[in-house]
């Protein structure tokens, strides 16, 4: 196993207690802030000194004890290029657990602003089909890395995507909240219940080794939303508008989850024959 | 040659062709022109010595205005040897490649970072960076309720 060298000058800084860095432009200290760790006990910069009484101020946290770790140090040291280079290599589920750390990173990930690093993050993982038109970047790796259900906020063995109601949840809570498709529909306005506009899903009903039962079923929350937008219409003109535009959403949308499905495919076949180039 | 020396007076000679692979040094030599003068640089000596002859990247190859290649954490063997580092030092592996203008080093250092971040879970990363969790209980419920927003500009 390769021996692991060692900073033997930055050991000797920590010994002699001396400034570690020199002093950043504008950019660098607000990252700095921004990104967890910025509670080293050897940091002497003002801007970041006042950041911290201000934090202990207003939170009432205990003195924070732990040294800055590497990707704060890079955030303060170098520019944040170098930063986001390193999240351009990440893929989305990673960027999304990033995320999930601390609040600044957080605050700097979820930004609309950042939404590159995410798009550059999607191109790394191996023909992935394009963000659908009605997600944002984070809901889009939400659904794909994500595993809790998101009615009952559970961790399950086996939580499905319906890809074409945009949510992934348990069997339990699919067969509880989606209701089957003949007596969704018969409840649907007459005027475009059978034309193709309300999304539809499937739900695993039964599941073995010799076969797989699916049912049919609707999404009563979104058939709500399109009954009150068509309502608001009060011209047939403006309704077969709304019903041509609905159709047309509904065939993308449907594009896309096949194109998701064969690709979630190819991904579990290149998985079970060990090829490690996938995301 | 050309003489470096480092920030604790330690002096490295070193073939021209080697040390150029900095853009930084470079540039310097370029400005200065031929000097006995020596040059004040920490230690990447070995990196660019066992990667001379390799092609520079062109002055304008800025990687992160090119976002639709699928960007790769590979890293060669050499390479992968060379940055099995604690991470002190592949901060100051980092610092040193992105003041001398070393893309190449620097590349192996930020993918070494993200294969670092890789597929861990948030509490591996915080441990791993020593990243504070400052997210409070009624938060963290929140959170996951409003993954799929894109934070508000502050």
């Amino acid at each position: 196993m390769a021996m692991v060298r060692r900073s033997v000058r930055l050991r000797d800084k920590v010994i002699l207690k001396a400034p570690t860095h020199d002093t950043p432009n504008n950019c660098r200290k607000r990252v700095k802030e921004n990104i967890a760790g910025s509670d080293s006990d050897d940091d002497n910069e003002p801007t970041i000194r006042r950041a911290r009484k201000k934090y202990k101020k207003s939170h009432s946290k205990p003195k924070a004890t732990r040294t800055q770790g590497l990707l704060g140090r890079l955030a303060h040291d170098v520019p944040l290029e170098v930063v986001f280079e390193i999240f351009y290599l990440l893929n989305p589920g990673d960027l999304l657990r990033l995320a999930r750390t601390s609040r600044d990173l957080r605050r700097i990930l979820m930004n609309k602003t950042s939404e590159i690093i995410w798009r550059t993050a999607r191109k790394n993982v191996k023909d992935l089909p394009p963000l659908p038109h009605d997600l944002n970047e984070p809901q889009y790796a939400d659904l794909l890395y994500e595993s809790y259900c998101q009615f009952c906020h559970e961790h399950k063995k086996r939580c499905d995507v319906h890809w074409s109601f945009r949510i992934r949840c348990c069997k339990k809570c699919a067969l509880k909240t989606f209701p089957p498709l003949i007596k969704f529909l018969s409840k649907q306005p007459a005027a475009y219940r059978y034309l193709d506009v309300l999304p539809t899903g499937g739900v695993i009903v039964s599941d073995n080794q010799d076969y797989c039962m699916m049912e049919s079923v609707g999404n009563n929350e979104i058939a709500e939303q399109f009954r009150a937008e068509f309502e608001m219409l009060r011209t047939s003109k403006a309704r077969r508008e709304w019903i041509s535009r609905k159709q047309e959403e509904a065939q993308v949308t449907r594009e896309h989850c096949r194109m998701f499905a064969k690709w979630l495919d190819k991904r579990l076949w290149e998985r079970k024959h060990g090829r490690q180039d996938v995301c | 040659m050309v003489t470096l020396v480092t920030s604790d007076n330690e002096k490295f000679n070193a073939e021209k062709e080697v040390v150029e692979r900095s853009v930084l040094i470079k540039n310097m030599l370029e400005d200065v022109g031929e000097s006995d003068q020596p040059i004040p640089l920490p230690m990447f000596l070995e990196y660019c010595e066992h990667h001379r002859g390799e092609p520079l990247p062109a002055p304008d190859a800025d990687t992160s205005q090119d976002d639709t290649r699928k960007r790769t954490t590979d890293i060669s063997e050499w390479d992968q040897k060379f940055i099995t580092v604690d991470q002190e030092m592949l901060f100051e592996i980092i610092l040193a490649a992105n003041y001398l203008d070393i893309k190449s080093l620097l590349d192996v250092g930020c993918k070494t970072v993200a294969n670092m971040i890789k597929g861990k879970t948030p509490e591996e990363i915080r441990k791993l960076f020593n990243i504070v969790n400052d997210f409070t209980p009624r938060r963290r419920c929140a959170q996951i309720k409003k993954e799929n927003e894109w934070a508000e500009d502050r």
